[in-house]
C-alpha cells in the first residue's frame, strides 16, 4: 500500500470517527424520510446531495489541503520531501487518505441519494451522483492544490482558516455548478446540441482530472523534482478551447470563429499570467538563475527554471499576434470578442506592463509587500490618474496613461510600449540592488 | 562518498555558498562548523536536495543530488535542527511509515523493531509520539532518518537541548553507525562535544570553504603525541627533529604536539631516547584532538588571509 495514504489512514480514519459521521448521517435521513409527507423519495434525496456537498465537498476540501499545512505547522514537512516517495504517490496518498471519513460520508449520502430514488432504472440520478463525485474530487483537487502554493510561498503556515474559506467558496461554487446541470436544455458547444447533464458530469470529470494533475505537478516542484511548463500551457490551450466552444457555436465561417478563439486566447493566457504570476510562489533569484543557466548553455536547466507565468504571458503575444493578422481578413463586427482583433496586442502589452510591475516591487526592500504595492501602483494607473487628468480636460495626457485599447490600438500599443521601458528600467536596477551580491561572479563553470 | 563541487547557493543580495568544493570519504564523521550564518544549513539542505544550487554539483554515491533528489533520498537520512514528528501516532507507527517512504523492501517489522532496540525505543512503540520526552524524541527522528540504513546521515544540530547523558548516548549511537560503514555529517556549535566522534573537521564562514582537514593521524599507522618539558624545550625539540617518523611538530611554550609514524614500539623506543637524553620530561602521552584550538587557529588563519 502507498505508505502516505496508509500513514493518513492511521491518522484519519479511526473508528470513532466512521462510526459517529456514519450514525449522524443515517440518523439525519431515516428522520428526514419519517417526517417527510412525500415520503422516502422526497426530502431525502435533497437531504442526501446537501449532506455529501457539505461532508465529501466542503469538509473533504479543507481536509485535502490541510493534509500539506498540517505538515508545515507540525515541521514534517521536510522529513516528507526527504522521502523516496514519488510526487504522484505523494499527491494521491494525500488527496484520498485525509479525506478518506468524508469520502465514506460521501459515499453514505450518495447510497441513500440512489436509494431514495422512485424511479430505479432511470439514468438521470446516476449522472447526479457521478457529478457529486467529479464536483468532490475537482473541489478537494484545487485545496491540495492551493495548499501546495502556499507551501511553495510560505514554510510558516499558522492558519486553517484561508483553506476553510476556500473550501467553503469551492463547495458555494459546486452547487451552483450542480444546480445548471438541473436544467433540462440542450447545451450549444461548438454548434452541437449536447445534453446539459451528462456534459456537465464531463466537463467537471476533466476539470477534476486537470485540478489532480495541478496538485501533482506542484508536488513535483515541492519535492524537486524538474518539471517544464508544457502541462501549464495545454491547460490554458485546454480553457480556450473549453470557453471557446460556447462562444464560436453559432458561428459557421471558420475565419471567424479562429478570430473569437485567438482573441480568447489572449484573454485566457493573460488571465493565466496574472493569476500564476500573483498566487505562486516568485522565487526573486528566478531570472539569476536563468541567466547563470544560458551562460552555462543549460537549454534544459533554462526550460525547467522559467516561471509559468512569463510562459502563459509568451503565449498570450502569439495569440495577440494572430489575433491582428486575422483581423486583416475583413470587418469585425460579429461578436463582441472577435471585434478585439488588434486591440488584443494592447491588451497583451498591459498584461506586461503590470507583471513588469510585480516583479520590480518583488525585488523592491519589502519583497512581501510586492502585491499590494502593485495592486495600489494598477488602482494609480487605471483609475485615479487618468480619472483626475480627464477630470482637468487633460485628455490627450490621459489616454498616455491610460492608452485606449479599441479606438487605437496601435497608438496604444506604442504608448505602452514606452510605460513597459521604464518599468524594465525600474526592474533593472531594483535586480542590480537587491538581487546581486556585492561583489560577486556569477558562477557556470561546472553545471 | 559524497562529492561536492564548485556548489554556490545565493539568498537576494546574499552568496550563502560560494564556489564550495569537498570530498566526505566512506566511513568519516564530519565535524562541520563554522560562526552563525556561515552556511552551514544551507549546505546539508543542498546536501540533500532540498534546496537546488545557483550552480555546482552535489553526488552522493555515484547519484547526482540536483538532477535525482528521489532516487538520492534513498541513500540519505537526514535530521533538521527544527524537526517535527507526527504527534498522534505511535512510536511503531512513525518507524514503519519512514521504513516504507524510503523503500524499505519487504516486511518493515524486523527493521522497525532493530531500529527501535539501537535507540532504546523498544519498550515504547505502542507510545504515541506526541507524549515522549526531548531526548526520546529527538532518538525517534534520528530513529526515523537511519531505518532505511542510509549510506549517509545529515544531521544538523542533533545534539541541541540534550542533557549530557543523551549527549554520550548520541555520541555512542554516531560511532556505531560510522562502524556500520555509514558516511556522518554533523554540524554543531558545542565542538567539545563534536570530538567525541568527528574524524574529520569542515569549517565554513561566510558561506566559504576555511578549511577541510582530517583530525588526529593521517592513518591507522599513525599516532598523534603530546609531550610536556620542565624547562627549556630546545633540546627535547632538537631531539624530536634530529629523529625519523615524527612529523607535525608544533611547540607552545614547554609543550610539543607531534605525530609519530609506528606503533607502540616506536613509542617506547622514542620515550627511552626522550629519558636518556635528560630533556627534563614531565609527561608524554597520546593527544586528545582538541576540535576548539584547531577550530579557533583555522580561523584565524582565515582572518588573516581575508
Amino acid at each position: 500500500m502507498n505508505p502516505e495514504f496508509q500513514r493518513n489512514l492511521w491518522l484519519e480514519f479511526t473508528m470513532q470517527r466512521v462510526l459517529t459521521l456514519c450514525g449522524t448521517l443515517l440518523a439525519l435521513f431515516v428522520l428526514t424520510g419519517l417526517f417527510d409527507a412525500h415520503g422516502p423519495g422526497g426530502m431525502v434525496p435533497i437531504a442526501a446531495l446537501a449532506a455529501f456537498v457539505g461532508v465529501a465537498v466542503a469538509w473533504g476540501g479543507h481536509l485535502a489541503g490541510e493534509s500539506v499545512l498540517d505538515e508545515l505547522r507540525d515541521r514534517t514537512w521536510d522529513q516528507q520531501r526527504m522521502s523516496a516517495l514519488d510526487p504522484w504517490s505523494m499527491t494521491w496518498g494525500k488527496l484520498f487518505g485525509a479525506t478518506s471519513v468524508a469520502w465514506t460520508g460521501g459515499a453514505l449520502s450518495l447510497a441513500a441519494y440512489l436509494g431514495a430514488q422512485r424511479e430505479a432504472l432511470s439514468l438521470h440520478p446516476w449522472l447526479v451522483a457521478a457529478a457529486c463525485v467529479a464536483g468532490a474530487v475537482f473541489v478537494q483537487g484545487l485545496s491540495l492544490l492551493g495548499a501546495l502554493t502556499l507551501a511553495r510561498r510560505s514554510k510558516r503556515v499558522k492558519t486553517v482558516f484561508g483553506s476553510r474559506v476556500a473550501a467553503a467558496l469551492l463547495a458555494i461554487g459546486w452547487a451552483y455548478l450542480a444546480g445548471i446541470a438541473r436544467g433540462e436544455d440542450a447545451l450549444d458547444w461548438y454548434g452541437i446540441a449536447w445534453p446539459r447533464l451528462p456534459f456537465t458530469v464531463v466537463a467537471l470529470a476533466l476539470f477534476a482530472a486537470w485540478a489532480v494533475f495541478g496538485a501533482y505537478r506542484m508536488m513535483c516542484e515541492e519535492l524537486q523534482v524538474p518539471t517544464r511548463p508544457w502541462v501549464w500551457l495545454t491547460f490554458l490551450l485546454y480553457v480556450t478551447g473549453f470557453i471557446g466552444g460556447f462562444l464560436v457555436g453559432e458561428l459557421a465561417d471558420p475565419l471567424r470563429a479562429l478570430r473569437v478563439l485567438a482573441a480568447l486566447g489572449v484573454v485566457v493566457c493573460c488571465g493565466g499570467s496574472y493569476l500564476a504570476a500573483f498566487a505562486l510562489y516568485r522565487d526573486p533569484l528566478v531570472f539569476r538563475r536563468l541567466v547563470t543557466y544560458w551562460r552555462a548553455g543549460a537549454g534544459r536547466r533554462v526550460a525547467e527554471e522559467v516561471p509559468v507565468w512569463a510562459v502563459s504571458l509568451a503565449l498570450a503575444g502569439v495569440f495577440a499576434v494572430l489575433s491582428t493578422l486575422l483581423a486583416l481578413g475583413g470587418p469585425l463586427t460579429v461578436t463582441k470578442l472577435e471585434s478585439l482583433g488588434p486591440a488584443t496586442l494592447p491588451v497583451w502589452l498591459y498584461a506586461l506592463r503590470d507583471l513588469c510591475l510585480l516583479v520590480a516591487f518583488g525585488y523592491g526592500p519589502r519583497p512581501e509587500r510586492a502585491e499590494v504595492s502593485t495592486l495600489i501602483w494598477l488602482a494609480l494607473l487605471y483609475w485615479l490618474v487618468p480619472g483626475i487628468l480627464k477630470m482637468l480636460h487633460f485628455t490627450a495626457l490621459a489616454a498616455l496613461v491610460l492608452p485606449p485599447v479599441i479606438e487605437a490600438p496601435y497608438r496604444a500599443s506604442l504608448a505602452l510600449a514606452t510605460q513597459i521601458a521604464v518599468c524594465a528600467v525600474f526592474l533593472a536596477a531594483s535586480y542590480r540592488r537587491r538581487i546581486v551580491p556585492p561583489a560577486t561572479q556569477l558562477p557556470g563553470a561546472t553545471l | 562518498m559524497i562529492t561536492v563541487r564548485g556548489l554556490s547557493f545565493e539568498y537576494p543580495g546574499k552568496r550563502a555558498l560560494d564556489d564550495v568544493t569537498f570530498t566526505l570519504g566512506r566511513g568519516s564523521i564530519t565535524a562541520l562548523v563554522g560562526p552563525n550564518g556561515a552556511g552551514k544549513t544551507t549546505l546539508m539542505r543542498c546536501l540533500c536536495g532540498l534546496e537546488r544550487p545557483l550552480a555546482g554539483e552535489v553526488v552522493v554515491d555515484g547519484i547526482d543530488v540536483i538532477e535525482e533528489p528521489r532516487a538520492s533520498h534513498e541513500k540519505l537520512g537526514y535530521l533538521s535542527d527544527f524537526f517535527g514528528l507526527y504527534a498522534e501516532l505511535t512510536v511503531a507507527q512513525c518507524l514503519r511509515y519512514a521504513a516504507a517512504a524510503n523503500h524499505v523492501p519487504g516486511d518493515a517489522g524486523p527493521r522497525v523493531a532493530a531500529t527501535a532496540a539501537r535507540l532504546q525505543l523498544a519498550d515504547r512503540l505502542d507510545q504515541a509520539a506526541g507524549t515522549l520526552s526531548r531526548g526520546l524524541r529527538q532518538r525517534l527522528a534520528i530513529g526515523q532518518a537511519i531505518i532505511h540504513a542510509p549510506r549517509v546521515l545529515v544531521l544538523d544540530e542533533p545534539a541541541s537541548g540534550l542533557d549530557p547523558e543523551a549527549r554520550h548516548a548520541l555520541a555512542a549511537l554516531f560511532r556505531e553507525l560510522q562502524a556500520d560503514g555509514m558516511t556522518l555529517l554533523v554540524s554543531s556549535h558545542i565542538l567539545a562535544e563534536l570530538e567525541e566522534y568527528a574524524t574529520d573537521m569542515l569549517i565554513l564562514r561566510d558561506g566559504r570553504l576555511v578549511e577541510f582537514r582530517q583530525l588526529g593521524p593521517a592513518h591507522a599507522g599513525q599516532r598523534q603525541l603530546v609531550l610536556r618539558v620542565a624547562g627549556d624545550p630546545a633540546a627535547a625539540l632538537a631531539l624530536l627533529r634530529a629523529r625519523s617518523g615524527i612529523d607535525g611538530i608544533e611547540a607552545q611554550s614547554r609543550e610539543i604536539a607531534f605525530t609519530l609514524e609506528g606503533g607502540d614500539e616506536a613509542q617506547a623506543a622514542l620515550l627511552a631516547a626522550l629519558v636518556t637524553a635528560n630533556v627534563g620530561l614531565v609527561a608524554f602521552t597520546e593527544a586528545a584532538p582538541d576540535l576548539q584550538a584547531s577550530y579557533l587557529r583555522s580561523m584565524r588563519g582565515a582572518d588573516l588571509v581575508s
